[in-house]
């Protein structure tokens, strides 16, 4: 494939991922299941690669495909498609794609992986992110050491999330006073791994804890020195952008489902959509529906990987939570009791938005990033 | 600056310094804010409020994360009788009738189940709606004010609910077509109703069906309310009615995002036959006395939520406590302080809102419908917050944490939405404030 579309070719890439969303997707969540018929989430994503939504050395088109210039206006836009029928299935798309790029930026052809960043304690700080060698604050936990000639890896990861079908990790880990990344085998010896359970939302997605038990590695595990710093910044803040996309897409489905029961419900003696209290919580969520989008067109296309980008990225997962966030729960609200309901599908939106503001930086973490990079953007 | 110094500098040893009236009027003692808040309550409110923290500390807690996860395999049964054993279904009325300590009481029907409602709701919002419904079911029968009723089945199912053995009960108003419509005079005006009662022989005929109803599934009688035939809501009746009646019917379960254990079932009425002693209050009586009930249970529903939101809060506490960031913990940091500075402060202030509410005898629309509003949107905040802090902890379920945001959601809607009830309060006060000088005249 070529890596420029014309903006033909975009549109009728969405149209594709829009109808696998509607198509593919949706059937499966609205079964009897309160988050969906989980095990048909590895049948969606085999389709998925078949229809090309999924990036790979092949296909950079795909959500989170190499040509980020061109294509991350794309993967936004996808994400938001996908998260509009289930936000854990877009997720699943997400963090592939967050690992494809990442093995693109780090020169190699790892298929399937998936990424291991976050530490017990949470992502990396500021300090870490300046210098990580020198941040002692609050110390990385995953590390290569020596021993006898050998690189061995200790320490674990949280809340790592595996789509389906992932062969191997991109484990994210400190070798002396640089930043590594590494290639592991999710069946490698030694590796435990628990997965966590029972989660709020975003269930689709499998989530799991890892500990790295002593591994001694093989060379080519380690796969980058000098660019695994990018590489870092690079996916901290792809991974903010694709969740503010996942929680725009699961918002703008919440305000539509409620704006079609409001269309049917009668109450006080009209249509609930006659009512100020009702138009004024559909005003405000389209507000902050509208909000997001405009904050995320800004980064239709991305070209640089620096520590300004990561800080202004981390302000937009900060804010367009918190602007989802109310619009979800005020489209729940304006479908009264039904809203609280498993068969309506609000009630998973607003869990899954919950999981999205909290995961992978919450307000707090975000709120310590933008400060801690103050002086040096 | 040394260690030493920053203590000297503290309150506690810094008064040391002023003469003994000065040091008298420093308040430094080292109580929490429910040791703090218990002081401005009467002896037996204090009573109860303890009492009611302990059965939730001991019996409920254990329970908890089980009665949410997997509801279904969870039987209530056990905890709903232990906990009237010990008097926590029979606070609506002093003895010999009830539970309720009588000078509090006499202050306020209801602030002594507020108290307790809260204390339950810290461990389970489920759990606590499961006990505080039952009081919601049981209150028409003393708020129709009507001797008869209160005699023939107010005082005996009172009695009964300080047993081992108690009746639960549940209350059910809403239907299908009718939810905010029930809970607001504008909307009543127009309300769909399909429920119905017509006149037979010696008693009623019931047609129709409740959604919702909490409780449905598991009480033994229930207060419905139902149009006579013919008639619109102002016929609205209360029939107190017994589940093993024939034709009365459990239809669907709803399955809820949050308060989990408790069931929210449909009723389905199917020439029901009720005997005219069934009757609650008087005939078409039903619309007050369902408008007054819901003004005595909303000051509860906003500590209800209040509780659920402090569950949240001092679990994400405990987190921050036990957790080590680099070489501090995280209540150590400037930031999660503040964070936690806020939740106490908004926990606090709804608190405040929900015992005013509860400030005199007689509940009135107004008090009750801010306290609701206000404590429940407050609940709301404060659990997000709770969930924010723990960041990726905060939605592992088994933490305990995002259960109180579930739960704390359904308080938002429940018992009249919290649009309905501003637009109650503005009700309220239309004639005395809100429309005072706008004529003109
Ligand atoms: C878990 C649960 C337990 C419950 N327990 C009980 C119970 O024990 N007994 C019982 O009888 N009921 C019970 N209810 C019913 C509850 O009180 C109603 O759900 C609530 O009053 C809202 O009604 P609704 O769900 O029909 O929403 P609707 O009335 O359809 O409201 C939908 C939206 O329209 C708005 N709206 C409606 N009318 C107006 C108006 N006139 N002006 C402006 N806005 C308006 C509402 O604010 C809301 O945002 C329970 C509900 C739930 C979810």
């Amino acid at each position: 494939m070529s890596e420029h579309l014309s903006q033909q070719e975009a549109q009728a890439f969405l149209q594709l991922t829009q109808k696998f969303s509607r198509q593919t997707i949706r059937p499966v969540m609205s079964a009897e299941f309160s988050d969906g018929d989980l095990s048909k989430i590895p049948k969606i994503f085999e389709q998925a690669d078949a229809a090309g939504l999924l990036a790979s050395s092949e296909n950079t088109y795909g959500i989170w495909g190499k040509d980020l210039e061109q294509n991350s206006g794309l993967s936004l836009q996808m994400l938001a498609l996908l998260a509009e029928s289930c936000a854990g299935t877009a997720t699943c798309f997400h963090f592939r794609g967050l690992a494809e790029n990442a093995t693109y930026l780090l020169d190699t052809d790892i298929e399937k992986s998936a990424l291991a960043l976050q530490e017990s304690f949470g992502l990396p700080f500021a300090g870490h992110l300046k210098n990580p060698g020198a941040y002692h604050a609050v110390k990385w936990e995953t590390r290569l050491t020596k021993q006898d000639g050998q690189w061995i890896l200790k320490g674990g990861k949280s809340f790592v999330y595996l789509p389906p079908d992932t062969k191997s990790l991109l484990v994210l880990a400190q070798r002396e006073d640089q930043w590594v990344w590494l290639n592991l085998p999710l069946h490698t010896q030694k590796l435990l791994r628990t997965e966590v359970l029972p989660r709020t939302g975003l269930r689709a997605c499998r989530v799991e804890h890892l500990h790295f038990d002593q591994i001694p590695l093989e060379n080519d595990t380690v796969l980058s020195g000098p660019k695994a710093a990018d590489t870092l910044h690079n996916i901290l803040i792809l991974n903010w952008l694709g969740l503010s996309a996942i929680g725009l897409g699961t918002a703008r489905r919440a305000l539509a489902s409620a704006k079609d029961y409001a269309r049917q419900r009668y109450q006080g003696g009209s249509l609930i959509n006659e009512h100020d209290a009702i138009r004024g919580l559909f005003a405000g969520a389209e507000t902050n529906i509208q909000t997001v989008d405009a904050l995320l067109n800004a980064w239709n296309a991305v070209t640089e990987w620096t520590l300004t980008q990561v800080r202004q990225a981390a302000m937009l997962k900060w804010q367009a939570m918190r602007l989802l966030s109310v619009a979800v729960t005020d489209s729940l609200q304006t479908m009264g009791g039904y809203g609280y309901m498993e068969d309506y599908g609000m009630e998973k939106r607003l869990r899954d938005m919950t999981v999205l503001k909290a995961m992978a930086g919450s307000p707090l973490y975000l709120k310590r990033l933008i400060s801690g990079l103050e002086e040096d953007v | 600056m040394t260690q030493d110094r920053l203590e000297q500098l503290k309150l506690p040893a810094a008064r040391q310094n002023m003469n003994r009236i000065g040091r008298w009027l420093t308040d430094v003692r080292p109580l929490t804010i429910w040791e703090r808040d218990n002081r401005t309550l009467s002896y037996g409110e204090r009573k109860w409020r303890k009492r009611a923290r302990q059965f939730a500390q001991e019996v409920i807690r254990p329970v908890a994360i089980e009665a949410d996860l997997n509801h279904h395999r969870y039987d209530p049964r056990p905890l709903l009788r232990e906990a009237a054993g010990r008097g926590f279904l029979s606070l609506l009325f002093t003895p010999p009738l009830g539970r309720a300590s009588i000078l509090p009481f006499l202050r306020s029907a209801v602030m002594q189940t507020a108290l307790i409602g809260e204390e339950f709701s810290v461990e389970s919002g489920g759990i606590g709606l499961q006990l505080m419904a039952h009081y919601l079911g049981i209150a028409p029968l003393l708020l129709s004010g009507h001797l008869p009723s209160i005699l023939r089945h107010f005082a005996p199912l009172h009695m009964k609910a300080m047993t081992r053995n108690p009746v639960l009960m549940a209350f059910a108003i809403t239907e299908p077509s009718a939810g905010s419509d029930v809970e607001d005079t504008e909307g009543g005006a127009a309300a769909r109703l399909i429920t119905t009662a017509k006149k037979t022989n010696k008693g009623w005929l019931l047609n129709g069906r409740k959604v919702f109803i909490s409780n449905g599934a598991l009480a033994q009688k229930i207060t419905v309310f139902a149009k006579l035939k013919g008639e619109g809501l102002e016929s609205w009746t209360c029939f107190l009615i017994d589940k093993k009646m024939n034709g009365v019917s459990v239809g669907r379960q709803e399955r809820k995002m949050g308060q989990r254990p408790s069931d929210a079932s449909e009723i389905i009425l199917e020439d029901v036959f009720v005997p005219s002693r069934n009757v609650v209050g008087k005939l078409r009586a039903g619309w007050a006395i369902n408008r007054n009930v819901l003004n005595y249970s909303r000051s509860v529903v906003g500590a209800m939520a209040l509780g659920q939101a402090r569950g949240a809060f001092e679990r994400t506490l405990a987190f921050c406590r036990e957790t080590n960031l680099g070489p501090k913990r995280l209540i150590d940091y400037q930031d999660v302080q503040l964070e936690l500075a806020d939740m106490l402060i908004r926990l606090w202030a709804a608190r405040a809102l929900v015992w005013h509410s509860c400030g005199e005898l007689r509940s009135n629309q107004a008090a009750a419908s801010a306290a609701k509003v206000f404590a429940t949107d407050t609940a709301w905040e404060v659990s997000n917050k709770a969930v924010e802090l723990m960041g990726d902890h905060g939605y592992v379920q088994t933490n305990g944490v995002e259960r109180g945001l579930r739960d704390a959601r359904l308080a938002q809607i429940y018992e009249g939405t919290n649009q309905i009830n501003r637009l109650a309060l503005i009700e309220q006060q239309w004639e005395a404030e809100i429309d005072k000088n706008t004529t003109g005249a």
